[in-house]
């Protein structure tokens, strides 16, 4: 069986890791990005996530809107590769693309005052996901890295990221703008004022959403027009991006049944907007723990393991069957894990897939994300 | 069942994602209409996680009966939108234009929070709808909101709205949304939690966030898939007897994973003890985490078990019994 992990790591410059929810995929991503630095290359682990939850994972007590370098034991003075992590702040990553882009400092004091700008920018999602490409675009184009491994944001809507730039260039669309702009010289004429559908649009807002929003709104719009082209020449670059045949797709999943139905629905969400699954990894896999190794044990088998001049246990017997009866629970789940690994395997091929098995405690330091990270990259099936 | 949750009539179910946010959802409702109130479940536009918890076909927008006293629907963003103008706007010839009109309606779609706030006045709508008799047609309806972190996004947009609107109708309704959202006796919110280091933060967190944005924080919280200890009494201390006696220091993992072995009763008494050491770590871990979880909140926390079925339905029958079995007014901790 091949190994779908390593190439990726190996030879991607952007790794999208997209799945459902507390299937470790923060965690995930983290590890990926470690063993890609582990193998010489610069990388830097992106999240979304509005929980700060990748800096759990690396040991940070908080992660920045800026790159911040990762230690980990091992990483010698010269080696090439390195690790960087960082969180996206949306609001400061708006506010940068508004620095960047505003004609001059009155149209970005006029930007920063208006409402509806403020909801946009830290209110309401859309703006989020819009911002993580902002941030994204910005990282892969810096030169600083040779891989970008972004997690998504673990909801039914995570991909709407892929549709983002799509979405804000409607909103911004010179169409839906230009009613709201009644000065606009493009439609200076007496008659195409009067049969501006616009005209009527905004009068009947005006009744029920009242003057002061939309006065507000219109604002909002002649501040931002200068976005428009912005915005529409970064969707271009990030849809490049992402078609991009060094970028890849991950689906993290855990094989609870109804984490792999949502797997096949992100894979699906993704077949429809013409991207296709590198991979699978499903996180979390009971060990192979089987009902059969119960079959025929004694109090002797006890005793075969222990040292021989160990004190006799209280009562063995009792011990045995306690022992085999939550045994018997961790098979069946075990048993369940290989039927949700088979039923991906069957749908989207064995070579696309890669589980990682569950051994203990969370995963909270460096080095139990590279013990996590060298099973993603082993031959070895949990 | 959860004694604090009988008094309000609107119920808000969010968590982290991945922290089985629907199966409790469906267990709590299930659980309602099982003792003859009649309960509406509300999903919020998802890819549905109701129809294998509930075992119906849940379609767009569309009210299904699951069973008597229990309904389902899973509102679709657009339609509401719809719905909502329909309601806000007096004048039926204005929806009209508006509706008619492409450019008007690109602008719905892609306007931020439109989508959010119709839903949630889908639900006011729903909270005051009346049976023949005048009386309330649900007496509980469930909200499985979307996963915490957009949760508190998803609440707060009637109270932005509101704040930003000032006047006309939609203002108004957005005051009437937040009202509803923002009154601790008129809805619960409850957090569904995992006993585990992110999940924990994330509850937290979650409930700070919303004590900012709407005045209040959650109700309760449950914590789901809480490890029991594998083995206890006279059984825990001869294991543990037998784990310090052990021949040889073989790898845990090794043993976990079946590496080298051989079949022989040696190699699989390893393994299983293995096995239980893993069961036991998760139900310390938990044990960790609960504590955590308890000292940073100051809410009512209980405890859901895991349950190891193969199906989501199943789960959420064995849920609706522990629930049901739960009558305790004081919250539990399962794991200590």
């Amino acid at each position: 069986m091949s190994q779908p992990i390593t190439p990726i790591i190996e030879d991607g410059r952007l790794i999208v890791c997209a799945g459902p929810g507390g299937v470790g995929k923060t965690t995930t991503a983290a590890a990926l990005g470690l063993q890609a630095a582990l193998r010489g290359r610069r990388c830097i682990v992106l999240t979304i996530d509005p929980a700060k939850r990748l800096a759990n994972s690396l040991g940070l007590n908080r992660l920045t809107n800026e790159p911040q370098r990762i230690e980990f034991n091992g990483q010698g003075e010269e080696d090439p590769g390195g690790l960087w992590a960082m969180m996206l702040d949306q609001t400061e990553t708006f506010e940068e693309l508004l620095r960047r882009n505003a004609p001059d400092s009155a149209s970005l004091e006029r930007s920063r005052s208006n409402d509806i700008y403020r909801l946009m920018s830290t209110t309401l999602h859309g703006i989020q996901e819009y911002a993580a490409l902002e941030k994204l675009h910005e990282l892969y184009t810096s030169g600083d890295f040779d891989l970008v491994v972004l997690d998504t944001p673990p909801t039914a809507n995570a991909l709407d990221f892929l549709d983002a730039p799509k979405r804000l260039r409607r909103f911004f669309d010179r169409r839906v703008m230009k009613w709201f702009l009644p000065d606009d010289q493009r439609s200076t004429g007496l008659v195409s004022r009067f049969i501006n559908p616009g005209t009527v649009v905004l009068k009947l807002l005006r009744r029920f959403l009242g003057d002061s929003f939309v006065d507000e709104l219109v604002e909002f719009f002649d501040t931002f027009q200068y976005l428009q082209e912005t915005l529409e020449e970064r969707g271009e670059l990030i849809e490049y991006i992402l078609s991009d045949v060094r970028t890849h797709f991950l689906v993290v999943t855990s094989p609870d049944p109804r984490r792999i139905d949502e797997a096949f629905h992100f894979r699906d969400k993704l077949s429809s907007l013409q991207q296709e699954v590198t991979a699978f990894l499903v996180n979390r896999v009971t060990p192979p723990f089987d009902e059969e190794d119960l079959e025929g044990l004694g109090p002797e088998d006890l005793q075969r393991v222990r040292r021989a001049d160990a004190a006799p246990l209280e009562a063995p017997d009792a011990l045995l069957d306690a022992m085999g009866e939550h045994y018997a629970a961790l098979a069946r789940l075990a048993r369940r894990d290989r039927h949700s690994l088979q039923r991906l395997a069957d749908a989207v091929g064995q070579d696309a897939v890669q589980s990682i098995p569950v051994l203990g405690e969370d995963v909270h330091s460096i080095d139990q994300l590279r013990t996590l990270g060298s099973f993603m990259t082993s031959q070895g099936d949990a | 069942m959860i004694a604090s949750l009988d008094d309000n009539r609107l119920i808000f179910v969010t968590g982290k994602g991945g922290v089985g946010k629907s199966t409790v959802t469906a267990a709590l409702a299930r659980g309602l209409a099982r003792r003859g109130e009649r309960t509406l479940v509300v999903e919020t536009d998802v890819f549905s996680a109701m129809d294998g918890l509930l075992d119906i076909e849940l379609g767009d927008h569309e009210m299904v009966d699951v069973e008597p006293d229990l309904q389902a629907i899973n509102l679709k963003a657009s339609e509401c939108v719809v719905e909502a103008m329909a309601r806000l706007i007096p004048s039926e010839r204005i929806v009209r234009t508006l509706l008619g009109n492409r450019i008007a309606q690109t602008f719905f779609e892609a306007a931020p929070g439109v989508n959010q706030f119709a839903m949630l006045e889908k639900v006011r709508d729903l909270h005051a709808e009346v049976d023949e008799q005048g009386e309330p047609k649900w007496d509980h309806i469930v909200v499985d909101l979307p996963a915490s972190g957009h949760a508190v996004t998803f609440l707060s947009v009637a109270s932005t709205f509101r704040n930003m609107i000032k006047v006309g109708p939609v203002a108004e309704a957005a005051g009437k949304v937040a009202d509803i959202v923002d009154d601790r006796s008129v809805s619960s919110i409850v957090a569904v939690c995992l006993p585990e280091e992110m999940p924990v933060n994330e509850t937290v967190e979650l409930d700070g966030k919303l004590r900012d944005a709407l005045g209040r924080g959650l109700d309760v919280v449950l914590a789901n898939m809480v490890h029991r200890p594998p083995l206890d009494g006279q059984a825990a201390r001869d294991f543990d007897l037998l784990v310090d006696s052990l021949e040889g220091a073989g790898s845990m993992v090794d043993a976990l994973l079946g590496r080298g072995a051989d079949g022989t009763g040696a190699h699989r008494i390893r393994r299983i003890i293995a096995g239980l050491q893993l069961a036991d770590d998760w139900h310390r871990r938990d044990l960790h985490h609960l504590k955590r979880l308890r000292e940073s909140l100051e809410v009512d926390v209980y405890d859901i078990p895991v349950f190891y079925e193969s199906d989501g339905l199943s789960v959420a029958r064995r849920m609706i019994d522990f629930l049901d079995r739960e009558t305790r007014p004081e919250p539990q901790s399962l794991a200590s």
